[in-house]
């Protein structure tokens, strides 16, 4: 057994400090990752509360209902973020980013305490598995609200219907390693292949921005 | 795993992913809109339902999930499709009380029917709602399109509640006629598929060689009811006609993926250029 609240308290202090002497989007992202970490708490106590009520197994929760719990969470920030504030697309994905990677951070910390950090290959594997995973379905979901967000015409469906997607992805690596074999490396695959192919467009929007700003300067 | 059900998901797969390599195309030409954003996004919904139930079936066969992650995914698909239905006609303003009306008792029929079938009461009753908002917003697409006359959409509502009518008959008829009442039902729901699937490519067709924007509209409204129409026979089908369904459901995917493309196509010349430019 491990004291996940005690890990939390433990990682959390100084990144609550180093808030106070950040500004900007370096706070932004910080605050998110703590976030990111407290629903990583409290999607594990609604998992096990399901598991209770359902009476399935850790493992059939784990893959059946997990990923729905912990999407729906990481959701609630994000939507609350953009409802109340309307901040601008790049910090709603810096926000996003933070909690993907809290999440993420977090689970691997419980994960690898609880089961051990001897073999390095497993290790590699889980950061970059899992790791990526939750960051992949932190952008999906915040590439589909900001495009509800957009679409100002009954944005509530648009939006259960933007995370369906990361939900659907995160099901699918849940149940592709959940059983030991060619599924399992497949399933260590997507995330890693998802991040590629949402890296390339981003990579692209990215230059050019930076060559209309080296334009703008020009021409100034 | 059965072979069947892999066959089915393949060809429904093949069909998604080339309706996405046929959007993403498109915006890369001629820049994208918020109609092909959706629409790219409510395909790769549906493309991963279709993997995650392949992998359901080849990694947990035979397990019982009352309420899971296929169950979000078809919510998803339903609920972006009929996003983009609400984005292509928000503009067209209609009286709608009778359409509205059907929907509603349709739905709560057809819910009705899933949970004496299923006896799932949290899934089905879920499902109802997300597939009732779907064909609400598809029943009012096709009004406000103005692709049928009023007559026709009378005689298909018909003939909808007709096949709600001949399944629920089943429970009631003794044993001897059970088969009869549900083969007239089979009958009457492929009537409609045929119907439905023949008047969305003949409306592709026009809207292909035609000018008009209005006219693809036309086409994107019959292409979703023939959607609609399979994805309900699917839902109500068992043994082989399921995969004629699916198959069916499959085809009117690709007409929807031309029908959206050829809209894209109609817009006007101004705006796309501007998109152009600016993509």
């Amino acid at each position: 057994m491990i004291y996940s609240e005690n890990i939390l308290i433990c990682i959390a202090i100084p990144l609550l400090i180093a808030i106070i002497f950040t500004k900007r989007s370096t706070r932004r992202f910080i605050t998110s990752f703590i976030l990111g970490m407290i629903i990583c708490l409290i999607s594990a106590y609604f998992s096990g509360f399901i598991k209770f009520v359902t009476g399935t197994s850790m493992d059939d929760t784990a893959v059946l209902y997990s990923p729905i719990v912990e999407e729906i969470l990481k959701m609630l920030p994000i939507l609350f973020y953009i409802v109340v504030f309307q901040q601008k697309d790049d910090k709603i994905f810096i926000v996003a980013v933070g909690i993907g990677l809290g999440f993420a951070t977090f689970e691997n910390c419980c994960y690898i305490l609880s089961s051990g950090a001897s073999d390095i290959a497993y290790v590699l594997i889980r950061g970059m598995a899992v790791g990526i995973m939750h960051l992949v379905c932190a952008l999906l979901l915040v590439l589909g609200l900001s495009l509800a967000r957009y679409f100002r015409v009954l944005a509530i469906p648009a939006g259960i219907g933007a995370l369906a997607i990361p939900t659907v992805f995160h099901g699918l690596y849940n149940l592709l390693v959940s059983k030991p074999g060619v599924s399992s490396y497949l399933g260590y695959t997507i995330p890693i292949l998802t991040a590629v192919i949402l890296y390339i467009p981003y990579r692209k929007v990215m230059n050019e921005e930076r060559e209309e700003l080296i334009d703008y300067r020009r021409t100034k | 795993m059965d072979v069947m059900t892999l066959i089915t998901n393949l060809i429904q797969m093949v069909v998604l992913g080339f309706g996405i390599y046929k959007a993403v195309r498109h915006m890369k030409g001629k820049g994208g809109s918020i109609v092909l954003i959706f629409f790219v996004y409510a395909i790769i919904c549906y493309f991963l339902c279709d993997l995650y139930t392949i992998a359901t079936e080849a990694i947990m066969p035979n397990t019982r999930i009352p309420f899971g992650v296929d169950a979000v995914a078809e919510m998803g698909e339903c609920l972006l499709m009929a996003s983009l239905l609400n984005a292509i006609f928000r503009e067209n303003e209609e009286r709608l009380f009778l359409e509205t009306v059907f929907s509603i008792i349709y739905s709560l029929a057809m819910t009705a029917l899933w949970i004496a079938w299923s006896g799932e009461w949290t899934k089905d009753i879920l499902g109802g709602f997300y597939f009732g908002y779907f064909i609400y917003t598809v029943v009012i697409s096709l009004k406000k399109s103005h692709a049928l006359s009023r007559k026709l959409r009378i005689l298909l509502g018909v003939l909808a509640f007709a096949i709600i009518a001949a399944h629920s008959l089943v429970f009631f008829v003794p044993e001897d006629y059970e088969e009869l009442v549900n083969n007239l039902a089979y009958v009457l729901m492929f009537i409609g598929i045929v119907w439905l699937i023949t008047a969305a490519i003949v409306y592709l067709v026009k809207a292909i060689r035609g000018d008009s924007r209005d006219e693809a509209k036309k086409a994107v409204a019959i292409g979703f009811f023939a959607l609609i129409w399979t994805m309900n026979t699917l839902y109500m089908s068992d043994g082989v006609m399921y995969y004629v369904a699916d198959f069916t459901c499959s085809l009117s995917l690709l007409i929807i993926v031309y029908d959206v493309i050829t809209l894209e196509e109609k817009k006007p010349k101004v705006l796309v250029e501007r998109r152009a430019r600016r993509s």
